[in-house]
């Protein structure tokens, strides 16, 4: 300091004075410096109503191993969305479980009721494919699928060996029963016309260990394909028939179907009822598809009764002037044995073509006639050589159009000249038909038609036996 | 010279004018407001102390950092980062934290409010003893925000993605607004007010 500055004036001293601003101290600050405890208490506060709103939702989920879940890092999912995370693992009382205790977060209350399913993610090979590679490296996880809203809430869970197929439970579960397990595995898949709409979710020997339960479910938009009078038919596997006619086939649904196996869902073209989920289905055992099922048309069927059966078998050609018009489904004895029954289907375009004079005869084999001017083979076709076929004419003036399940004599022989019948039958599209359309359907006093063999007394019921078999 | 004030901007020793006891002075060299004892300081450093103190449980309870790895993530307040470095057998790291970033804003908040308490209660024991605990407390306070140099060295460096990501969590803004809060604290306090009873009863 220097004596040049201030003119030392004060307290007897020599000291430069102090410069007075104002004479009032200005201790106002000091009330306003306690806003700051106050923001603290506020955040304070804040914090602390923000954890204990977010406070987790302590439950326990039962399984039967903790194969890798870990606590504090194993976390559950809903939709790969972290809901909460594995805290802590006990063994239960009765040892028989893991008790996995689970904080979940508290935006997950709602997803909390009473069938809330839990299964644990994780790598998983089968031979129905490949699941869960993304938690190779993440390691595992527990998903959840919440039960139905407005039911009460539960902090209890058992948690799911296997993952479920449908979670949701809005698809058809369905028990299929069989005295085979006819190698399905887990995950093995049900198909409709090729395309997979549903799976085998799990099996079980019953008690007695005679047959065998699988457990199968579709998934809802599938569900209406599955009726009350559905079939369920092997269909894993691969198909290899060697046969003259056919050649060597090999046949699979597919490559998945191959490895795991597969099921095959029918409906018949008259579906029963919708199926209701836990229905029970008999499986049925494999079918070549090669000979009867592949080779079936869709459309009316028409029963033929013949003395012998001559080397018809299902799958069999049906032959209008040598062209494939239909297949035989099956055939069966009368019951009082006097004749057999052949079912035959013929697709619903060629349909108009059977008429209730038709004549239908046996076209398996063939027919040489050694005469005088030499030797004359006559076969229909090559296939119908080799494994016997059903052909039919219509007279030039044809009849009314048969009604389905209409019955016909099977003749031996092909009847005179009639590859001189040329009735005119349209067979065009819908809409292209100048018949008059009061021609057809025929009345049902005419169903069984029976050509020259006069109807019997109770062979009625036989007739719908077996077309209701050939379903 | 009980008449005479230090300018605490520029060290102009100057008087008070008569009468202007208790005015509000300013310093005739460089115009800095002049006092005899800091204005308000025990009320400011109590305010600020109480803060500090609130904030203290917050900053230890909530989660200072989540660690994201490979998809499992992981929350750490700083006590469970200090067990887990002494569990990993990093305990000097582990000590080197907890001193730093539990023990010593405790033990500032804890000091700061014997020191304001002792002087409340006008006690004239161990004077230069209570200074020197003053001194330790101002010189220690900037090595508490080691925690947060290494977050935010943390939070910048480890952002590899879907790999691994560092995030602070809201207990690192309260860890750091403690440290903040104490060391204003401690520099609003007026060491001169440890003096003042022993010297007014002298």
């Amino acid at each position: 300091m220097s004596d040049s500055e201030a003119p030392g004036s004060g307290g007897g001293s020599d000291l430069p004075q102090a410069v007075v601003r104002s004479s009032r101290p200005s201790e106002r600050r000091v009330s306003i410096i306690w806003v700051i405890p106050i923001v603290a208490v506020v955040i304070g506060a804040g914090l602390a109503w923000r954890s204990w709103e977010n406070r987790g939702i302590d439950i326990t989920i039962e399984f039967d191993t903790a194969e890798s879940l870990l606590p504090g890092q194993t976390p559950v999912r809903f939709r790969n969305v972290d809901l909460g995370m594995v805290s802590d693992l006990t063994v239960a009382d009765d040892r028989e479980t893991v008790v996995v205790d689970v904080q979940m977060h508290v935006s997950a209350r709602p997803y909390l009721t009473k069938g809330t399913k839990f299964w644990v993610v994780k790598p998983r090979i089968t031979a129905a494919g490949v699941s869960g590679l993304g938690t190779l490296l993440s390691g595992a996880y527990i998903a959840m699928y919440p039960g139905p809203e407005s039911v009460k809430k539960d902090y209890q869970f058992t948690g799911l060996e296997e993952p479920p197929s449908d979670p949701a439970g809005t698809g058809l579960a369905l028990v299929l029963t069989s005295n085979r397990l006819h190698g399905l595995t887990e995950g093995a898949g049900i198909y409709h016309r090729g395309i997979e709409v549903g799976a085998v979710d799990r099996f079980e020997l019953d008690k007695a260990g005679e047959s065998v339960t699988i457990y199968a479910s579709i998934p809802k938009v599938f569900a209406s394909l599955v009726h009350e009078n559905s079939e369920f038919r092997i269909d894993g596997g691969f198909d290899f028939t060697a046969s003259l006619s056919g050649g060597v086939e090999f046949d699979t649904e597919s490559l998945r179907a191959l490895l795991a196996g597969g099921v095959r869902l029918d409906t018949p073209l008259d579906a029963g009822p919708p199926a209701k989920t836990g229905a029970t289905f008999r499986l049925k055992p494999r079918t070549h598809r090669t000979t009867a099922a592949k080779a079936v048309p869709v459309g009316p069927r028409f029963v033929l009764e013949t003395g012998q059966l001559n080397g018809v078998s299902p799958g069999n050609p049906v032959l209008y002037r040598g062209d494939k018009v239909g297949a035989v489904v099956n055939y069966g004895l009368r019951d009082d044995g006097r004749s057999v029954g052949i079912t035959v289907a013929i697709a619903r375009r060629y349909a108009r073509l059977v008429r209730t004079n038709s004549v239908f005869w046996n076209a398996s084999g063939v027919s040489a006639d050694l005469g005088l001017t030499g030797l004359h083979i006559h076969a229909e076709s090559l296939q119908a050589l080799m494994s016997g076929g059903i052909a039919f004419a219509t007279p030039d003036k044809p009849g009314a159009p048969a009604a389905a399940g209409s019955v016909f004599a099977l003749h031996a022989e092909a009847p005179k000249h009639h590859e001189k019948w040329k009735p005119r039958i349209w067979i065009g599209r819908k809409g292209a038909n100048p018949e008059p359309s009061a021609a057809e359907p025929a009345e049902p006093e005419k169903v069984h038609h029976r050509g020259e063999d006069a109807g019997e007394e109770g062979s009625h019921h036989w007739y719908d036996r077996l077309l209701h078999l050939s379903r | 010279m009980r008449g005479a004030l230090a300018c605490s901007a520029c060290a102009l020793l100057c008087s008070v004018p008569a009468g202007a006891e208790g005015a509000s002075l300013a310093c005739p060299r460089c115009a800095a407001a002049l006092w005899r004892r800091k204005p308000g300081s025990i009320h400011k450093t109590w305010a600020l102390l109480t803060a500090a103190a609130i904030l203290y449980v917050p900053a230890n309870v909530l989660p200072i950092m989540t660690l994201t790895y490979l998809g499992r993530s992981r929350r750490d307040t700083i006590l469970s980062g200090v067990v887990e470095l002494f569990q990993t057998g990093m305990w000097e790291i582990g000590a080197l934290v907890f001193i730093a970033s539990i023990t010593v804003p405790l033990l500032k908040i804890v000091t700061l409010a014997y020191l304001l308490i002792t002087i409340r209660r006008r006690s004239s024991l161990h004077p230069k003893e209570r200074t020197r605990l003053y001194r330790l407390v101002e010189y220690i306070g900037r090595w508490s925000m080691i925690d947060m140099f290494m977050l935010s060295i943390l939070v910048a460096l480890v952002q590899l993605g879907w790999l691994a990501t560092v995030r602070p969590g809201p207990g690192a803004t309260c860890f750091a607004a403690v440290v903040i809060l104490t060391v204003f604290a401690a520099s609003s306090f007026d060491p001169r007010l440890i003096w003042d009873h022993r010297g007014g009863e002298q």
